[in-house]
């Protein structure tokens, strides 16, 4: 149910970029949120939540949808991605899902998802994706089926003629996955945005059962002039692990939100990321973390190295209900800005009703260390090479993974 | 006579010190050195705190924040054109007198790093992978370093004397034309001493070079210097062979500096 602010009706005006007929349900909650608030803006009610990430003139541009390109012009797109990113063909065993603006073009193991997620005011692109009529899958990992690759490109083909008309296509999935009892799962996601004016708009749902581990990593980069929009929402059972690992770069827009759910005892959530945004990119972490249950553990690292006019955000919160005893939270973000126009802001929040917790956050804003660089430059390495290597032993800790293949994709994706 | 290195009226102050004309370094923190050191001979530098020996060792390693003038060569080579890499693909190498830690490089990658770095800038062929970690954990080992150390990130969290050592094993490795240690002993336990003491005595093969900043004896004992040189106030103010650093030891540096001063007929205002 949403709770409208009755009293103070000072929200203003919904500011929208002109949707095409019949995107949106006809009800429902989620289209009463995207209708009735539009855009962040200021003094919306995901205003808090979206300080630092404006997307308002995502209005001046109408919205068109792409349709399902034909099974031949598929292949073509599969093709053109495998030869500008081998790297994909690296994961035989996985079970690959390609998804071509939006729309699946692997029919496998996987069943249409009717199901309508919870969402409120403070996720108007989460709400959008909810509101629309888009495609919408369910999958089930288990000891079976534990690798899952989902892969989202946009076929750029129309490009020009779009920045002319001031029109952005626009892509939204919606995805569910079971990580089924006790199975170890692994969930690569490579998100590679090569077309301007687009707007992608996805939203996850991962419910990890009881004793499960599941481990979630996401290749992700940007083109200049793109809107990139993913939410994660997490659900964890008793005794169950998820560990997110996000490797996000590109001259574009990024907001990747995930929201993970500590259930049941014994749950635990890593939280990891490295991002860098370059030109005018600007990329935007947000985090939520929900300790609902006692014994429950959080790790939420995130790094970042931020050039040239870019913008890096991380807003991170923890939550610990007041029955959710003994937890562990703990938060860390750091960025490098590598230029003196590169922008960073962090907000870390902690919101806690327990009594016996052990909860930090930190948060640090730095440049390269001149002192380290000369060391490295005398023992031979040139200026770019110290700076390479700085940089890498920098992120590196926000970025492993279990799984070997991954790791190394991770780490080459970003380094 | 073949000097390695050559160093001429070589001035250094604090660059962007211009706003402060009183203070101390306004006449530059190096004031005219000249030294010239044959190839494959030992130098030692010794002076008091703030003489301005590591930033005379800074400044031939390339270190900014400096305004230089003066002239050096190294190896026939106009040093102060050269880019810090430059000079350690040339073949100088600096030991710090406070190494850098840096976390998250792990010390074989760095030397890896730093060896592949240097052997592609000299047009070599890279080493073999596996044979350069065999060869960096013996001579990790005839230093008495713990093969453990090379795991860990570069001087993070390293004792000053682990510091010290590892210092010397990059020498080692990298095997420099120049050595510059800059008080490389401060900080070492006997044992470790010694050791320091004998790989510089076994690398010294009358081609490598040394420029030795110490404020010991002790080092100097073991390794007998051809030259020691008196650093004091930015210049060079005696040289001598190694029984200066004896007489040193009793005279102490500012009878040293009164002498001078006297010598050369001024007054010097900071006495
Ligand atoms: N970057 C700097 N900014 C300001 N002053 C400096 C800087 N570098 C060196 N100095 C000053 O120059 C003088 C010489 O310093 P230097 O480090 O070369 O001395 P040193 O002879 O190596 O001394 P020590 O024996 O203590 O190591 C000192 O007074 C020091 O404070
Ligand atoms: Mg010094």
């Amino acid at each position: 149910m949403l709770t409208y602010n009755t009293k103070t009706q000072a929200y203003p005006a919904p500011i929208l970029p002109s949707l095409p007929n019949g995107l949106l349900r006809e009800k429902g909650d989620a289209r009463e949120i995207i209708l009735k608030y539009g855009l962040p803006q200021h003094r919306s009610p995901c205003a808090e939540a979206w300080k630092y990430t404006s997307i308002k003139s995502l209005a001046k541009y109408s919205v068109t949808l792409p349709q399902k390109i034909s099974t031949t012009d598929a292949k073509i797109v599969e093709q053109q991605l495998l030869e500008s990113t081998p790297y994909i063909n690296n994961f035989p065993d996985a079970l690959r899902l390609l998804f071509i603006d939006g729309h699946l073009h692997t029919k496998k193991d996987i069943t249409p998802y009717a199901g309508t997620p919870h969402v409120d005011e403070k996720q108007p692109m989460a709400a959008l994706n909810i509101a629309s009529r888009c495609e919408a899958w369910k999958i089930t990992l288990d000891e079976k089926n534990p690798f899952l690759h989902i892969i989202s490109v946009e076929s750029s083909e129309k490009t020009p003629k779009k920045k002319q008309n001031h029109s952005m296509n626009l892509s939204q999935k919606r995805l569910r996955i079971e990580v089924a009892e006790n199975s170890h799962a692994t969930i690569l996601q490579t998100s590679l945005n090569a077309s301007e004016y687009c707007w992608a708009n996805d939203f996850f749902e991962i419910n990890v059962a009881q004793g499960a581990s599941c481990e979630h990593v996401v290749l992700h980069s940007s083109a200049p002039n793109s809107h990139n929009f993913t939410r994660g929402v997490v659900n964890i059972a008793e005794n169950g692990h998820y560990k997110h690992v996000s490797a996000l770069r590109g001259k574009g827009l990024t907001r990747q939100e995930v929201s993970v759910n500590l259930n049941a005892e014994n749950a635990a959530c890593a939280l990891h990321g490295a991002y860098r945004p370059e030109g005018t990119g600007h990329i935007d972490n947000s985090t939520e973390i929900v300790h609902a249950k006692p014994n429950c553990s959080s790790d939420a690292l995130f790094k970042g190295v931020i050039e040239d006019q870019a913008c890096g955000i991380f807003h991170g919160k923890i939550y610990v209900a007041k029955e959710a005893q003994k937890t562990k939270g703990f938060q860390m973000s750091r960025a490098l800005l590598l230029s003196n126009h590169a922008r960073a802001y962090h907000k870390p929040e902690l919101e806690i009703y327990a009594d016996d917790v052990k909860c930090s956050h930190g948060a640090t804003i730095g440049e390269l260390n001149e002192e380290q660089i000369f060391y490295l430059r005398a023992r031979g390495l040139t200026q770019k090479r110290a700076q390479d290597l700085l940089l890498e032993a920098f992120l590196n800790e926000a970025l492993t993974c279990k799984h070997n293949e991954c790791q190394k994709t991770l780490r080459a994706h970003i380094l | 006579m073949e000097y390695l290195l050559k160093v001429e009226e070589l001035h250094a102050r604090i660059a962007d010190d211009d706003d402060n004309p009183d203070s101390e370094h306004a006449k530059g923190i190096l004031r005219g050195i000249s030294l010239n050191i044959p190839k494959g001979e030992v130098h030692a530098i010794m002076g008091p705190n703030g003489s301005g020996k590591s930033t005379l060792a800074g400044v031939l390693a390339g270190r900014e924040g400096f305004e230089v003038e003066g002239k050096v060569t190294f190896d026939g080579e106009d040093l102060l054109a050269l880019e810090p890499e430059e000079r350690a693909h040339k073949g100088l190498f600096l030991a710090f007198q406070y190494p850098i830690a840096l976390p998250g490089v792990q010390g074989m990658r760095f030397l890896g790093e730093a060896l592949d770095a240097q052997n592609r800038a000299r047009g070599e062929k890279q080493e073999d992978k596996i044979k350069q970690v065999k060869r960096v954990r013996k001579q990790a080992q005839e230093l008495g370093i713990d093969e453990s150390m090379l795991k860990r990130a570069v001087n993070d969290g390293f004792s000053g004397g682990e510091k010290k050592r590892n210092e010397m094993l990059q020498l080692a490795v990298l095997k420099p034309k120049l050595a510059i240690l800059d008080e490389t002993d401060s900080g070492l336990d006997i044992d470790a001493m010694r050791s320091v003491a004998n790989a510089l005595q076994n690398m010294r093969d009358g081609e490598r070079t040394f420029l030795i900043i110490t404020h010991y004896q002790r080092l100097l004992q073991y390794i007998q210097p051809d030259r020691v040189h008196v650093l004091l106030e930015g210049r060079i103010i005696q040289s001598g062979d190694k029984s200066l650093c004896e007489k040193l030891e009793e005279t102490g540096y500012t009878a040293l500096l009164k002498k001078y001063e006297d010598d050369e007929g001024q007054v010097n205002a900071y006495l």
